[in-house]
């Protein structure tokens, strides 16, 4: 994802750097600018809500298993 | 042609027409110097022309616009999120409601959105295009104009009515560009690349009008030349602004359906 949103920025970097002077043109440039520059920072939101969401779920995960391990140990329903 | 071309030929009609119109007056300055004044202006007809831009400077700009493109590619003529599909298939053993609500809010409309960024995109490519294209023409046109014009001219002698035609190759330029189709649901274009590039490009040429002028003397074939150049300015603007409406219109798709692009 990271790779992603570069790809975004370089476009937006990129598609702003094309010199032309029709109003019109450049007008609708400006507006495919700002809809890749802003894709990219989604994307980059996008990446660290993934990267804290599936830590917290590997943490969740490992906890579900400590518990597991904890109950079986103990001699609780598991065993039976 | 270049441009600097043109006002010679320009020129060399007016010289021209001062000579032709001159003949026969003797050696009478006053006649002379109103036969000059009468045809004076005959260059600045054309330097509106002149100003035009150079359909070449295009080249370099289409190209970067097509690289911009090719950066939102995968480079097999697919459009593309590149991390997206890998992102997809890395995050299958990811599961529960947060899982659910990415999946959903951004892995599986990402695609779309980039097919519609892109669209845009190729509709400012296609604007670019279509700009050189209507300035190649208009200056083949220009062209046209000046040298039928020298010609008619020198043919003012003849004991006929001199005719010539000038073709306004300008009106069939492609630059019937379309806007991005409004309310055909979250993907606007199918079909990679190839199919937005169907999408933004030329509905087809129109058929380019032919005119035929005619005149007698050369005072008429200077005012018929006046006016092909003024059809030719009036066929310029109408083509800039079919391209400029396609521009504004897909600029309003963008501003009234941000959302259609992944623009929250």
């Amino acid at each position: 994802m990271p790779a992603l949103a570069e790809t975004y920025w370089r476009a937006a970097g990129d598609l702003r750097a094309v010199p032309h002077d029709d109003a019109e043109w450049v007008s609708l440039r400006w507006q495919l600018v700002g809809v890749l520059a802003a894709a990219g920072g989604q994307v980059e939101e996008a990446a660290e809500a993934v990267r804290v969401a599936v830590v917290r779920y590997a943490e969740a995960d490992d906890g579900a298993g400590r518990e597991f391990r904890r109950l079986r140990d103990a001699g609780g329903v598991l065993r039976g | 042609m270049t441009y600097e071309m043109l006002m010679r030929h320009a020129a060399d009609m007016r010289d021209l027409a001062v000579s032709v119109a001159s003949a026969g007056i003797g050696d009478d300055p006053y006649r002379r110097r109103s036969i000059e004044r009468e045809f004076a202006d005959l260059p600045d007809a054309f330097r509106p022309i002149a100003g035009f831009p150079d359909p070449r400077v295009f080249e370099a700009r289409i190209e970067r616009v097509r690289d911009v493109l090719r950066g939102l590619s995968t480079g097999d003529g697919e459009l593309a999120a590149p991390g997206i599909g890998d992102l997809s298939s890395s995050l299958r053993n990811w599961q529960g409601e947060a899982a659910e609500r990415f999946k959903a809010g951004f892995v599986e409309p990402w695609p779309a959105f980039v097919r519609n960024q892109c669209t845009v995109g190729v509709v400012l490519k296609a604007g670019l295009e279509a700009q050189r294209d209507i300035w190649a023409r208009a200056r083949q046109d220009a062209d046209q104009i000046a040298e039928q014009g020298l010609a008619a001219v020198g043919a003012c002698g003849d004991c006929t009515r001199t005719e010539w035609t000038v073709t306004f190759t300008v009106v069939a330029s492609v630059a019937a560009i379309v806007a991005v189709p409004v309310g055909v649901g979250l993907a606007l274009a199918a079909g990679g690349i190839a199919g937005l590039a169907q999408v933004a490009a030329a509905t087809g040429p129109a058929e380019a009008p032919r005119t035929t002028f005619s005149a007698d003397d050369p005072a008429e074939v200077a005012d018929r030349v006046r006016e092909a150049v003024t059809q030719l300015r009036r066929h310029v603007h109408e083509k800039q602004d079919e391209v400029h409406r396609a521009l504004r219109d897909t600029g309003r798709v963008l501003t009234d359906q941000p959302g259609l692009f992944g623009w929250r």
